[in-house]
């Protein structure tokens, strides 16, 4: 069985899951608060978020780039919308005067309507997309898109089966709007890439953005303390800079900035005091009702729970992936001297050599053209486009003994690497002498063009 | 009336408000990290120029500051536990909007011989000595270990007191700190026209590490002049070859452009000719450049650093006080 089918299996019973264990907790949620309208608004947003996820991968496709980012926001936001509830069910009146409008229908109901688009819209269509580049990558769509439905038809399977039990669980139990949210934030990081096996989860990006944060509050300090940018300090001074960008420092301090409020809200649900009940008749009576809120207290507590563990399995789950994260240099500018270009096989900065990848620029007139060197397993050296024929120019990284094309993430043996056809990277003829390696200009020019005018596949067939 | 400012007191100084305010902030960051990149960086510039950003800002402050005062009013052991967390908060954001605002920051190129009047200050500083921190021999094989022996340093005077510069602790002069950001080598350039001196002085670039290429021009010659250090020799360890620096007398690869035309290459070691010129290179100097730097909310900064690490375990500690109480 070919690769991609499973991978595109995956895709479909990922967004399937999702969806319809968000729509099972939000059900859940609202079993007792709202009549089945309220259900019946919440499938039809559902519906409205596939077509529009739809419409959008085929006639929005150029805004892929978007959604990605709108998926990584809805998941800032909806953890954000998890604390502010958490601190409102802790007595903070938060929403001041617009509190009343949870007891109004209309209010809840629009939110019912909505909020699957704002849940699920952006995540289906990059799915979609992904898939639609995955069948043209291929050549076999019946194969890709039979597969993601698989996949769909699957998770509907799961669904109905969980769906029994959910009444036996008491699930709406556990749930009040933080934990929902919380919840439903979870089952986004878990399930909000799209880029198939290549990133299935958000938490990466979670990740990402959160060690910059760090790294950004850190270097806003030594800017205030005026510590130079610069290797210029003794050795101690700047290794211990270096300490505070580190990776174990930042995880840790990422970690934190993201698990911190619902530790608070943890350590609130278990060691703040119980309410006193003054109007209680007996003694018993209050203590029923205290124990009564110290088991409601927990059960809610239960979700909290579970994302924090979530968190720090998925967070140090990928710490064998971030190990392996894609590397890509910043290319270094190179000019031409008599219509070639020479670049040194070894320089006190760089040794082609290597087994690294390098990447490299060249101006010829309004473009910037990049290409590639790197040293294959056999020792030959390989030149190429820092292109391929299929996908838009965004270019390649690496990780360990592939080359990853960074549009379609698709890897590519570095062993391969200068043969054309596929997402392989456009070769370039050059000429490899003891000192350097020797490309013509004319040559670059030309492959570059070609690319342009999407004429690439045309002319590496002749 | 009375009624009026207590219940706005109330408001600024409410968890409520302090925590929307936060919240308003990570909105912020989330959709400027997500969508323009530089968050933090576009926070500090709206800081500095945004009124709103500046307005709530300044809320936040007076809404801490309130609760401060109200914890002071507590009791000795309330405001014990709480106060020095909460007060060095409240000086460490005033420091940081203090330095948003009013920071002056120049970032100035000099050599020895040189002087320099920061345009807030009424005195000037004349550079007396660059002390070159360069080793003598730089071998590529040992890049790990760096082209300096130690820091660099540069001496500075205003005609009675000297003051010596390094990279780390910037040094109070006045109201503005000095340190050093970058240091250089200025090859001494001397071009001449058969035995007449056109121009000569010190050119300031960017060579090291060894290795590293810049350029430069004579005006009004249309030459443009690509330099880089060269080695002096091969040198072999563990057999493999790598090359030897010297940095004290550098030599130099020179190649000398017309437009997009190659009019002369080569070595240092004699004068390149070229169009009927002569370029020659005499002992280097040393430039630095130094970041000069006026900021008011640098103080407050520190002493707000300080309180919250001191704040933070007086805050958290809870049964001992309550023994102690007792």
């Amino acid at each position: 069985m070919s690769f991609f089918i499973p991978e595109a299996f995956t895709v479909g019973l990922k967004e399937g899951v999702k969806v319809l264990s968000a729509t099972l907790l939000i059900l859940c949620f609202i079993k007792d608060k709202l009549p089945p309208i309220g259900r019946k608004l919440h499938l039809l947003g559902l519906i409205l978020s596939i077509l529009l996820s739809i419409v959008l991968s085929i006639y929005g496709s150029i805004y892929k780039a978007e959604s990605t980012k709108f998926i990584g926001y809805s998941f800032g936001l909806l953890y954000i919308g998890s604390v502010m509830a958490l601190y409102q069910s802790y007595g903070l009146n938060l929403m001041g005067p617009l509190r009343r409008l949870k007891d109004y229908r209309l209010f809840i109901g629009l939110l019912l309507l909505f909020a699957p688009l704002f849940l699920f819209t952006a995540e289906i269509m990059g799915s979609l997309i992904f898939l639609h580049d995955l069948s043209i990558i291929k050549e076999k769509s019946f194969a890709t898109y039979g597969s993601a439905l698989g996949g769909i038809l699957a998770s509907v399977f799961l669904y109905l089966l969980a769906y029994r039990y959910v009444d036996k669980l008491h699930i709406g139990s556990f749930l009040g709007l933080p934990q929902l949210l919380l919840s439903l934030g979870i089952i986004k990081l878990l399930g909000g890439g799209v880029k198939g096996f290549a990133e299935l989860s958000l938490i990466p990006s979670v990740q990402k953005g959160l060690v910059k944060l760090f790294h950004d509050m850190t270097h806003q300090l030594l800017i205030f303390f005026m510590v130079p940018d610069h290797p210029l300090l003794t050795i101690s001074a700047w290794n211990f800079i270096g300490i505070l960008f580190g990776r174990n420092i930042t995880t840790v301090a990422a970690l934190s900035i993201l698990l911190l409020p619902p530790l608070i809200f943890l350590y609130k649900a278990f060691f703040d005091p119980l309410p006193e009940f003054p109007d209680a008749r007996s003694g018993a009576e209050k203590r029923r009702l205290k124990a009564e809120v110290r088991t409601d207290r927990r059960r809610k507590a239960f979700p909290v729970i579970i994302f924090i563990f979530v968190i720090l399995w998925g967070w140090y789950s990928t710490a064998g992936e971030r190990a392996a994260t894609l590397y890509n240099p910043k290319p270094t500018p190179v000019t031409e001297d008599k219509g070639i270009i020479n670049i040194p096989l070894k320089d006190p900065t760089t040794d082609l050599l290597d087994g690294r990848l390098h990447k490299f620029s060249f101006s010829s007139g309004e473009d910037i053209i990049k290409f590639i060197v790197i040293k294959r397993l056999t020792g030959t050296l390989a030149v190429c486009l820092d292109a391929c024929e299929i996908c838009p120019p965004e270019g390649y990284g690496q990780r360990e003994e592939h080359v990853i094309c960074i549009y379609c993430m698709t890897p590519i043996p570095v062993n391969t690497v200068g043969e054309p056809g596929g997402c392989n990277p456009i070769p370039l003829e050059a000429s490899v002498t003891e000192r350097d390696v020797r490309i013509e200009v004319v040559e670059i020019q030309k492959k570059w063009q070609d690319v342009k005018t999407g004429k690439t596949k045309e002319s590496l067939t002749r | 009336m009375k009624l009026l400012l207590k219940r706005l007191l109330d408001f600024l100084s409410s968890k409520e408000l302090f925590l929307w305010l936060i919240i308003l902030w990570i909105g912020y960051y989330l959709t400027a990290a997500i969508w323009w990149k530089e968050a933090f960086a576009h926070f500090v510039i709206s800081l500095k120029y945004n009124p709103i950003s500046q307005g709530l800002y300044i809320v936040l402050i007076t809404g801490l500051a309130i609760r401060l005062v109200r914890i002071l009013k507590e009791g000795r052991h309330q405001a014990l536990k709480k106060a020095p967390l909460l007060f060095g908060l409240v000086i460490f954001l005033l420091g940081f909007f203090l330095s948003a605002i009013t920071k002056n920051v120049n970032y100035v190129l000099m050599g020895e011989g040189e002087s320099y009047s920061p345009p807030w200050e009424d005195y000037t500083l004349y550079v007396d000595k660059v002390i070159s921190p360069l080793k003598e021999e730089y071998i590529d094989l040992e890049e790990d270990k760096g082209f300096l022996k130690y820091e660099p340093e540069v001496f500075l005077s205003d005609g009675e007191r000297q003051w010596k510069i390094g990279p780390y602790p910037p040094k109070r002069i006045g109201k503005t700190y000095f340190h050093i950001l970058d240091f250089g080598i200025a090859p001494g350039v001397r071009l001449t026209e058969g035995e007449k001196v056109l121009r000569e002085g010190y050119m300031a670039l960017r060579l090291l590490p060894p290795g590293r290429r810049d350029h430069f021009e004579i005006e009004p010659y249309p030459y443009r002049f690509y330099i880089k250090l060269a080695p002096d020799k091969v040198v072999e360890r563990d057999k493999v070859k790598g090359r030897s620096f010297n940095l004290k007398m550098p030599r130099y690869d020179l190649k000398i452009l017309k437009g997009e035309e190659t009019v002369a290459e080569g070595l240092s070691d004699t004068k390149i000719e070229f169009d009927g010129l002569g370029l020659s290179f005499f002992e280097p100097a040393y430039w630095v450049r130094m970041e000069v730097v006026r900021d008011k909310g640098l103080p407050f900064i520190v002493s707000g650093i300080i309180l919250i690490i001191i704040g933070i375990p007086l805050r958290l500690i809870r049964w001992p006080l309550k023994i102690l109480r007792h």
